[in-house]
């Protein structure tokens, strides 16, 4: 059955999360050390205080309640490179972080995932969405590396997700299911992800910009398709994203784990979202169509965030199809 | 120092006049799969290449299942025509290189190397202490696993972007060449193209990975906020900066290649 990965940013709420349903929690660390040498490159991708547990002690402490309970804790090293001045100090942070009893290094960079290797770290390494597994090859690469999880990235459908699937073995896979539909390739973007509350540093594609088109196609086309281009730092006012209807493949596909991004939200809101994908998950559990099954998660979504299912807030559009082809929000 | 062009298209295949200037040429596609030449296209850029007595090198993106297998018919055609250089953009690609081309050469693509892009640096640069300064001219390519892990997979050059906050590099140290994208830069990219129908009305909101017309050709949106410094540049699924100031380090850094991009590689 599919496993239920969930944030964590404070030892306290690690129970609650758990008993909400999660099987296995991940996190990071925010480490003054680390702060006072580089207080802008982040350590991992959610620089933000409220993103992160706020020392080894209080990690060391979600880890006793996780394993009290049977369930793992994933620490995030995933910043997508870090460079060989930085090395001294983060090896020193990777110590600190093994002295925890974490279960698994969540890693972006093949610099750190080839150096952890060379350490033998006993502790189990997973690859980041940041590693940008888009194909068999790429996740077998990985495999070959020791590495015993790949978070396949959210630019894939659905039909290429059950492709990798089929054709890889020995590796654990998952994907997001809910929250942060990132515009861009997590891997690929090279923007800065900044811990301000100033809209100057929000994040770059949610900034307003004015759109200038080149283009021989007449103006009335000129100014859809300059429109179109501003479509994100509209939706991210709004951001629910959800991939839930897909929990449907993803069980026929054998899919290891779901993730729900969350760092940094409030504890209600992790436990709302763990409970309305666990439900589905045990829903699973009963054989239902794929028509019972859709109906359910889409009445359920729209109870729990007051939203109705959107494209543009879908993870996996092309389960909002109708029988037509046309896509099933247009007649909502 | 070596001069190469950088062209996705036939019709930008440099005029006789120009042809001088390069010794080298690039062709194919870093951010897009559908955009992969056709094997009669990279048929006639070999020769184009040949006939001419110019060095090649094959460009590629990042690919799903599907795009690997287009890729690898082309890289059959090329493994049979030369010892090209092959730009890989993607861990699976490298794999398949080694598995089943040892006779080309791989170089690692400008997307592997993840050195920060964000013009936003540059509101900052004034403030930010050595150490951070260091960490955004620097690159994990210098992490003496990293090197290891390309030197023993022969791969020797590696492709870098011009930075606006600079490069900080010393690449001939540990016996690596460099190339350097003039003028364009690539800061992102996405599955989720902005460009897909993005003339028609009431498909505004319509974002996700569907099928295109490859508007991408016909359209190129220029970005311009308040926060940044610069004027971002979308094509198709893809943002740039553009940079055309060489770096004064160029053989500090390793830089013995300049790849000149005439249009926006897409």
């Amino acid at each position: 059955m599919i496993k239920l990965l969930a944030p964590v940013d404070k030892a306290e709420e690690a129970e609650e999360l758990i008993r909400a349903g999660a099987d296995e929690l991940y996190c990071g660390v925010l480490w003054r050390e680390w702060l006072l040498k580089y207080p802008v490159a982040a350590l991992n991708r959610r620089p933000s205080p409220i993103a992160n547990l706020k020392s080894f002690d209080e990690l060391k402490k979600c880890v006793e309640i996780a394993h009290s309970y049977g369930v793992s804790v994933n620490l995030t090293i995933n910043e997508h490179y870090y460079t060989a001045e930085q090395y001294p100090l983060l090896l020193k942070f990777i110590e600190k972080a093994l002295d925890t009893g974490v279960d698994a290094f969540i890693v972006s960079d093949l610099g750190l995932l080839l150096t952890l290797n060379e350490m033998s770290v006993g502790v189990k390494i997973h690859v980041s969405t940041g590693g940008v597994a888009f194909n068999s090859e790429a996740v077998n690469f990985y495999r070959e590396l020791g590495v015993s999880r790949v978070q396949l990235p959210r630019h894939l459908t659905l039909g290429e997700i059950g492709e990798i699937c089929r054709e890889t073995s020995d590796v654990e896979l998952g994907v997001f299911i809910l929250n942060s539909k990132c515009a861009n390739i997590d891997g690929f973007c090279t923007f800065m992800h900044f811990s301000s509350q100033d809209p100057m540093f929000h994040n770059a594609c949610m900034l307003p910009y004015q759109v200038y088109v080149e283009s021989a196609e007449n103006d009335e086309k000129k100014i859809v398709a300059g429109v179109r281009q501003k479509v994100w730092e509209r939706f991210h006012i709004d951001d629910r994203p959800c991939g839930a209807c897909a929990l449907y493949e993803f069980n026929e596909f054998g899919l290891d784990y779901v993730k729900i991004v969350g760092r940094g939200y409030p504890t209600l809101k992790k436990i709302v979202d763990i409970k309305f994908i666990r439900m589905l998950l045990d829903l699973l559990k009963n054989n239902p169509s794929r028509e019972e099954f859709r109906k359910v998660t889409r009445q359920l979504y729209s109870r729990i965030y007051g939203r109705p299912c959107r494209v543009i807030m879908c993870y996996y559009p092309e389960v909002m199809k109708n029988g037509e082809g046309n896509l099933h929000n247009e007649t909502l | 120092m070596e001069k190469a062009i950088y062209i996705t298209k036939l019709c930008e295949l440099p005029q006789e006049k120009e042809n001088n200037d390069f010794s080298r040429i690039y062709f194919g596609n870093e951010f897009c799969e559908r955009l992969l030449p056709t094997s009669e296209e990279l048929r006639a850029v070999i020769d184009f290449a040949t006939e001419r007595k110019m060095e090649f090198t094959l460009v590629t993106p990042y690919v799903t299942n599907k795009g690997l297998e287009r890729l690898e018919k082309l890289l059959s055609l090329l493994a049979k025509e030369t010892s090209a250089e092959v730009v890989f953009n993607d861990y699976g690609v490298l794999r398949l290189l080694l598995r089943k081309f040892g006779g080309l050469e791989p170089v690692m693509g400008r997307l592997l190397n993840k050195m920060k892009r964000g013009p936003r640096l540059m509101n900052l640069i004034g403030m930010l202490p050595e150490t951070s300064l260091a960490y955004f001219r620097g690159s994990s390519i210098e992490v003496s696993a990293f090197r290891n892990f390309l030197s023993k997979n022969g791969i020797n050059r590696v492709e870098l972007d011009n930075l606006l906050q600079g490069i900080s590099l010393n690449l001939p140290k540990f016996g690596f060449s460099a190339s350097l994208y003039i003028p364009y830069g690539y800061i992102t990219t996405t599955r989720n193209c902005l460009a897909i129908d993005c003339d028609v009305h009431g498909k505004e909101d319509v974002v996700g990975i569907f099928p295109c017309k490859k508007e991408c050709q016909r359209y190129t949106f220029y970005l311009k906020s308040k926060a940044m410094p610069i004027t971002l540049i979308r094509k198709g699924n893809t943002i740039f900066f553009k940079n055309e100031t060489i770096p004064k380090n160029l053989d500090e850094i390793g830089i013995d290649r300049i790849v000149y991009e005439p249009n926006l590689p897409l």
